[in-house]
């Protein structure tokens, strides 16, 4: 018998463990918030948030962080899954339909958030002064000069965070497939 | 052809395109520009989505989830961990192998399952099942023919290892029934078959088709095909089209291992 592999990779389980902890923590509300917008039942979402992250283990290996952000890869993971729970709702509204002959209804669009909760989560993580100065700028549309003013910030430092940040939300929205 | 006056051949800097995504009137050969550069013009349109789902997101409150959903994944995932620690040789070898792979000359991986379910069968003393033999029957017919266990199977999907659905092979006054039950498979169209495919990777037999992957579904097989290596089940998606053999499109898979 071999020495017990467990054992000899204590350490490594115990980073990994710590990096999985905080990757939930970091990302759960993310995935679990999207899967909530799409699937709008508690049960149902918490499900899909459990076998995204399951996923996420599984497939760690496979992960290419060249090709995005683990945020990108979650987000479009729970995405998919959301799919395929409507997909499977709506065979069996269809089936239900079918054999009591009544006739048939489109299927209710399943809302799909998950852009707009990726932004969320994505301006939320830009931390302040960036994630401010992006709200005043696209939300409450004001000029940077006016948002320099207010701040007491030079101009060419708020154009630099407006841009920056602008950037930044913009490659998280690139990275969310389909 | 008209000829296109003086567009700028300069790329806007990011800066640039910043201030134009927040409402800056762009010059008339910036303009011609962004119409024409196949750069420019998709980046300043994505900004101008960006900052669209911007103002949409606004309103959403990120909620985390209740905190058994981590104690659920932190199951999940020692019970996998302790799968693969505590897993025998033969099965940490697994025997499922991508249908596409050419493997020539079956491995010594391969062989080592018929020779196992020989010595199985042997020492049960069995004989030879015959395809397509009808097993209801028997079912229950003697107290010394009592079912047993013979293999199981975890069928899981290719790409994410899903286990959606069990095989069973049972063994009921000396034939083997295949069971089969995948309540995690949706059959969106066509339909579902089940398949033994061989250690090798190349060879395979359908048993059936899976009319509801809801309930338990029962497959008569013969013993010669275990013993020849037909050892991994296979549940495709199949049209209805003039073509009996598998389509290469896999719900789920996984090997049988032998129970002890």
């Amino acid at each position: 018998m071999e020495a017990d592999p467990r054992a000899a990779t204590a350490d490594d389980e115990l980073l990994r463990r710590i990096a999985r902890a905080d990757a939930y923590r970091r990302f759960g509300p993310l995935v679990h918030t999207i899967a909530l917008r799409s699937v709008g039942e508690h049960h149902d979402a918490e499900d899909i948030t459990q076998q995204v992250f399951v996923a996420l283990w599984r497939g760690r290996e496979s992960l290419d962080a060249s090709s995005g952000s683990l945020a990108g890869w979650l987000a479009t993971v729970t995405r998919r899954r959301c799919a395929d729970h409507h997909a499977i709702r709506a065979r069996r509204t269809r089936d239900e339909q079918v054999f009591s002959r009544e006739p048939a209804r489109p299927a209710p669009d399943p809302s799909d958030a998950t852009d707009r909760v990726l932004i969320a989560d994505a301006l939320e993580a830009l931390g302040d002064p960036r994630a401010t100065i992006i709200r005043m700028a696209i939300l409450e549309d004001r000029r940077q000069e006016d948002i320099a003013h207010t701040l007491q910030l030079p101009l060419g430092t708020v154009k630099s965070h407006v841009r920056r940040g602008l950037m930044h939300l913009r490659s998280r929205l690139e990275e969310v497939t389909a | 052809m008209t000829h296109v006056p003086t567009t700028p051949h300069e790329h806007l800097t990011e800066e640039r395109l910043v201030d134009l995504a927040l409402g800056e009137a762009a010059s008339t050969g910036e303009s011609q520009h962004l119409r024409a550069c196949t750069d420019c013009g998709p980046l300043l349109d994505s900004l101008h989505r960006t900052m669209d789902v911007t103002r949409e997101s606004s309103g959403i409150d990120l909620i985390t989830p209740p905190d058994e959903v981590w104690s659920r994944i932190a199951d999940t995932i020692a019970a996998d961990e302790v799968d693969a620690a505590d897993r025998p040789r033969a099965v940490t070898d697994p025997n499922v192998v991508p249908l596409t792979s050419a493997t020539g000359a079956r491995s010594r991986r391969g062989r080592r399952p018929a020779v196992v379910w020989l010595a199985a069968a042997c020492a049960a003393g069995v004989l030879l099942g015959a395809v397509g033999s009808v097993v209801a029957e028997r079912l229950g017919s003697s107290g010394s023919e009592a079912e047993r266990t013979v293999a199981t199977a975890k069928l899981a999907t290719l790409d994410t290892e899903e286990q959606r659905g069990s095989a069973t092979v049972h063994e009921r006054g000396g034939r083997l029934v295949l069971e089969v039950t995948a309540p995690g498979v949706e059959v969106t169209d066509g339909y579902a078959e089940v398949w033994l495919i061989n250690s090798d990777g190349e060879r395979m037999v359908s048993v059936g088709v899976l009319e509801d992957s809801r309930s338990t579904a029962s497959f008569p097989i013969s013993r010669s095909l275990l013993d020849n290596g037909y050892v991994v089940v296979d549940i495709s998606r199949e049209d209805f089209d003039d073509q009996p053999q598998h389509s290469g499109d896999s719900f789920v898979r996984g090997p049988l291992t032998q129970e002890s």
